[in-house]
């Protein structure tokens, strides 16, 4: 979900912007900060996607926190709230980049009104979804478009931005993360929804790296992290068949093992989480035909036995076809991550 | 077409790219290494019948991986070795997809080679 910040120094303020919006149904939830300072410290921690910001308050003015936003988060949209509404402050405001500019005392529609109206500028130039980000890279690249793309990667739910201008890749962020490393992690992220604007705040190329290299590197980091994960997930596996070994004296051979559903939810269960575990599980003759011509595919290019197949038929599933007496395809989550649970299959 | 699929065979631990039409003709092939049975002198309709839904498959067997492909231009599989980064085969076949429909869709001489 979208966050948006409010910023203000006086608690009745914030507490006014709290309970309003609870009184509509918001596509966004709200953090709230009594200090540009502390509004820099949440926006460098949280993807924030816009920020609501009142002029005048102590330490750091409202047109500071806008400036430095605009030179370290471009993509954050900032409207100004203030009593202090004069034309000369208005035009600063705009000049340095606020979008709207709100006076005080302001009703809450009106700001959920400029919040939602600024929400929908950032996919001015169409959304996508269900796509790996490496495809998309190309095709800004081939339009040498200057966009601003936000990009959600729809398994963790992690926000990202690009920055792209001519087609050149010119900066990144995540939470917590700009420039380079957080292109790797965007990068490296599998299946994304993203909005594009076609715009594009930064002004410089922060990032002056070649874009097939950033991606190779991104690969090379996601297979790395992969590997980790999967060696943990292997120690555990090793260390439960001693246990099963010493406990009962039997060790089950892979020919002898022919899963339950049962047994295969509580595999997945275990190893991937509840939101890992498959929607349906058929075993109905259905796959066989599938897997018996991916059987002589294997044979004739000699690559032995299946051990686990993963279909998508672009249908609201994906299925994990789990061989045994029976064929069984499960039916997963198009976001649960198949790489995992064909690793946990095929061992 | 051998220009295509220059950087999928470039990976670390791809053995090969075959790419079938959906009447389960083998119409394009570039292994690593020779097979000990050429691909192409068997049928694969039967195959082709029942991946011809299917957008992306993937499996794993004991000495190897092959990825699948549905595009424009036929089903393009991808032989690779167990340890090979299937990202990085998801990602090249990600780049390569718009040139191969392109070719699929272009002149009618390509076209006509497909056999649609």
């Amino acid at each position: 979900m979208k966050k948006i910040l409010f910023v203000d120094d006086e608690q009745q303020m914030q507490q006014f912007f709290l309970e309003g919006i609870k009184h509509f149904n918001v596509p966004f939830e709200a953090v709230v900060a009594d200090s540009g300072e502390r509004a820099l410290k949440i926006v460098q921690k949280e993807f924030v996607s816009v920020v609501i910001t009142d002029l005048k308050m102590p330490r750091m003015d409202g047109l500071t926190l806008l400036r430095k936003l605009k030179l370290g988060y471009p993509e954050i949209p900032v409207i100004i709230i203030s009593a202090y509404g004069n034309d000369k402050i208005k035009e600063m405001a705009r000049k340095n980049g606020a979008l709207f500019f709100l006076e005080k005392p302001c009703a809450i529609e009106k700001i959920i009104g400029a919040i939602n109206a600024t929400l929908k500028k950032e996919s001015d130039g169409g959304s996508m979804h269900g796509i790996t980000p490496g495809m998309f890279l190309q095709l800004i690249e081939m339009e040498e478009k200057t966009c601003t793309v936000r990009l959600v990667n729809t398994l963790t739910n992690e926000q990202g931005v690009l920055f792209f201008i001519d087609g050149n890749l010119c900066d990144a962020g995540i939470a917590g993360s700009r420039g380079i490393d957080a292109a790797y992690v965007i990068f490296g992220w599998n299946n994304v929804s993203l909005s594009i604007q076609n715009y594009c705040g930064l002004k410089e190329n922060r990032i002056n790296s070649d874009l097939q290299g950033i991606l190779l590197e991104a690969m090379r980091r996601k297979d790395e992290e992969e590997e980790k994960e999967n060696e943990v997930i292997w120690l555990d596996t090793e260390e439960e068949a001693v246990e099963e070994k010493t406990g009962t004296g039997i060790t089950h051979t892979e020919e002898e093992v022919d899963l339950s559903n049962e047994e295969i939810c509580s595999l997945v269960q275990d190893r991937l989480g509840r939101e890992c575990l498959p929607e349906d599980i058929v075993s109905d003759g259905s796959w066989d035909s599938t897997f018996n011509e991916m059987t002589r595919l294997g044979d004739n290019l000699g690559t032995g036995k299946v051990k686990v197949g993963f279909v998508d038929t672009g249908s609201s599933h994906n299925y994990i076809l789990v061989p045994g007496r029976q064929t069984k395809a499960l039916a997963m989550n198009r976001t649960c991550p198949r790489d995992k649970i064909m690793d946990l299959f095929s061992r | 077409m051998k220009e295509i699929f220059k950087d999928i065979l470039a990976i670390d631990g791809v053995s090969g790219v075959l790419l079938f039409s959906r009447q389960g003709r083998v119409v394009f092939q570039e292994m690593v290494l020779p097979l000990s049975e050429n691909p192409e002198q068997r049928d694969w309709k039967s195959l082709t019948t029942v991946i011809k839904n299917v957008t992306e498959a993937d499996f794993i067997y004991e000495n190897g991986r092959i990825y699948i492909r549905n595009s424009a231009a036929g089903h393009l599989l991808v032989l690779m070795e167990l340890f090979t980064s299937v990202a990085m085969v998801r990602l090249s076949c990600d780049m390569i997809m718009p040139a191969l429909n392109k070719q699929a869709h272009g002149s009618k001489g390509i076209r006509s080679f497909f056999k649609w």
